[in-house]
């Protein structure tokens, strides 16, 4: 009995010994300092947003504003919300540099998708007032509605914005930064935080936000992923391993039109050349033996081309070899896959199917091979 | 800039009974002198000491995630500013060793984070404030919405997790007589409390003063309407 009760006081971490949230809440600040110090040898974010705050605010020590910067910085960079609020107002007041609105609102940005009331409620503020980003009535309003039900004032703030001077026709998103974090979940489990802005805009169509994860062999397709979101940042769980680029779209809902921001790499592996030049999705009959052998021959030549490829077999019989893009903006992109393939033309498809920067091709029978 | 400071002392505040709320609790934890006993604490700020060192460099960010790959660069076509972040995040790792206390300040690009944003915005002269001023119409004690502006800068000047003392103290002009002017002053103090709770401002301990027509910012003869002396003051430690 005393052997097994001795190993539980070696052991540390069972329920004998007083956690560090405890011994924080009791005032007992060395202790804590002491747990989280060995904690954050360990890499762990809240660990870390705790030492911030006792050198922030001077607990069982000497305030310390820079130190503490840091400290909320590493845990923010890991993706913990309240350390990502606070490196924000740090930055926004200018408390250990030169005040930099431009970078808090990034900050605010993913603290808010991240849950953050009151980064939501100062990014509003910010959008409404044009501070560190492009005055946004209709960002404003969709940060102060997030914010609503936790902050009070937010709803009455929200009253008081007035709507954009000179919004843009279609303007395009503008890409401000892709994050990845560990989730600690699931083992693997990995969080994309994105931020992107934009000037105001005409008609309130929503943002389309596009993850793309790259194939790692010739042999497979692309995973792509979208979301449609009326906020200026998101924090999406990323589906698995692997490499990831990004963007973000507007897309008209009376069709016909978008405004795509640049990709970028969301993963730092990835290079420029590797960032997408269009979605091709290869179509063809799942029977038809000769067009699926086609389509496993056209994908890694198409993939050298910067295309992302996904092959689609389809119950449907498909008759001919066509390619289509569902948006006149695509005709280039559709035309430059139509080039390396023989005998198919381009061919505007009406669906509504087919999303932005997408072109498919249906492959009825084997063709020619093409020769590179 | 949070500087730990006193209140000053020419607050010779008039506390109207209930009005005035002086939450001061019991356990001061943001004045409690350091521990003795607890190693590193006492250390200035310019000094590392060996567990605060080794924990920092091992917690200090690899670029801007823990991705399995050491994800997170940023693409050029990105903002600067995120570029700033990562340098931000690079400058913690090369400080931890030697714990720069005051050099908070990344190397490079301060310039292009700085400049590279919007047209529209316009920087906010936020640094280094410590105090700041609500404007009042005369006889009134609401919050007029161009006002709440300054009320949002305070959203953007406290951080969470920070139990601060707020005094707020408010002040009337000499138009009118000195008791009414007395509830004025009160009444806008308060009104300014509930502007910052309404925006979560996490304002643990809270001094609502009434100063009426005394310590007026601008010294005024009786009976001048002044808009400098129809104000709420809001400092904090």
């Amino acid at each position: 009995m005393i052997r097994v009760v001795l190993a539980l006081l070696l052991l540390g971490g069972g329920a004998a010994a007083q956690t560090a949230e405890e011994a924080f809440s009791e005032g007992d600040y060395g202790t804590a300092r002491e747990i989280w110090l060995d904690r954050a040898t360990g890499g762990d974010p809240d660990a870390a947003f705790g030492l911030g705050v006792l050198n922030d605010l001077g607990l069982g020590g000497t305030r310390d504003p820079a130190r503490a910067f840091r400290y909320y910085l590493s845990a923010a960079d890991a993706g913990h919300a309240e350390a990502q609020f606070n490196v924000a107002v740090m930055i926004d007041a200018g408390t250990v540099r030169d005040p930099d609105p431009v970078a808090a609102a990034v900050w605010y940005a993913r603290a808010a998708a991240n849950g953050v009331p009151r980064a939501a409620y100062n990014l509003g503020v910010l959008y409404k007032e044009g501070i560190g980003v492009p005055p946004n009535a209709a960002l404003a309003r969709h940060w102060l509605g997030a914010a609503a039900e936790t902050v009070p004032a937010a709803a009455e703030t929200l009253e008081t914005v007035s709507e954009s001077a000179d919004p843009a026709d279609m303007p395009a998103p503008r890409l401000q930064g892709g994050f990845v974090v560990a989730t600690g979940e699931g083992g693997d489990g990995r969080r994309a935080e994105l931020v992107w802005t934009s000037a105001p805009a005409a008609e309130p169509d929503p943002f389309s936000v596009e993850l793309i994860r790259l194939p790692e062999s010739e042999g497979e397709g692309g995973e792509i992923r979208r979301q449609e979101t009326a906020a200026s940042a998101l924090a999406v769980g990323l589906p698995g391993p692997g490499r990831y680029v990004w963007r973000v779209l507007r897309v008209a809902t009376n069709g016909g039109r978008y405004a795509a921001s640049d990709w970028s790499a969301l993963s730092a592996s990835v290079e420029d050349a590797e960032l997408p030049a269009g979605l091709v999705t290869l179509a063809f009959s799942r029977e038809d033996a000769d067009a699926r052998r086609l389509a496993e021959a056209l994908r890694p030549m198409l993939s050298r081309n910067r295309y992302v490829v996904s092959l689609s077999p389809e119950d449907a019989p498909v008759e001919t070899s066509e390619v289509s893009y569902g948006f006149p903006a695509d005709a280039e992109i559709a035309e430059g896959v139509a080039s390396v393939l023989p005998a198919v033309s381009a061919v505007e498809a009406g669906g509504a199917d087919l999303g932005p920067g997408e072109v498919r091709v249906t492959l009825a029978g084997g063709l020619a091979a093409p020769t590179d | 800039m949070f500087i730990a400071r006193a209140v000053p002392a020419i607050i010779a505040a008039l506390f109207l009974g209930t009005a005035a709320i002086a939450q001061e609790t019991g356990s001061d934890d943001a004045q409690t002198p350091p521990e003795a006993g607890s190693g590193d604490t006492q250390s200035g700020q310019d000094q590392p000491t060996a567990d605060q060192g080794s924990a920092e460099q091992s917690q200090a960010p690899e670029g801007q995630s823990a991705g399995d790959d050491g994800s997170g660069q940023q693409d050029q076509s990105t903002d600067a500013q995120t570029a700033q972040d990562v340098e931000d995040a690079q400058a913690t790792e090369q400080q931890t060793a030697q714990d720069d206390a005051e050099d908070g300040q990344a190397t490079g690009s301060e310039a292009a984070a700085g400049s590279e944003g919007e047209g529209e915005q316009e920087q906010q002269t936020a640094e280094a404030e410590d105090s700041l001023k609500i404007y009042f119409a005369s006889g009134a004690a609401a919050i007029d919405p161009a006002q709440s502006a300054t009320l949002d800068q305070a959203a953007r000047l406290f951080r969470e997790g920070q139990p601060y003392v707020m005094i707020l103290s408010g002040v009337a002009d000499t138009v009118g007589s000195a008791d009414l002017n007395l509830d004025l002053s009160v009444a806008r103090a308060q009104s300014v409390a509930d502007g910052l709770k309404s925006r979560g401002i996490p304002v643990d301990r809270l001094q609502v003063i009434g100063r009426g027509n005394t310590d007026l910012p601008v010294n005024t003869g009786p009976d001048v309407a002044e808009p400098e002396n129809r104000v709420v003051l809001i400092t904090w430690r």
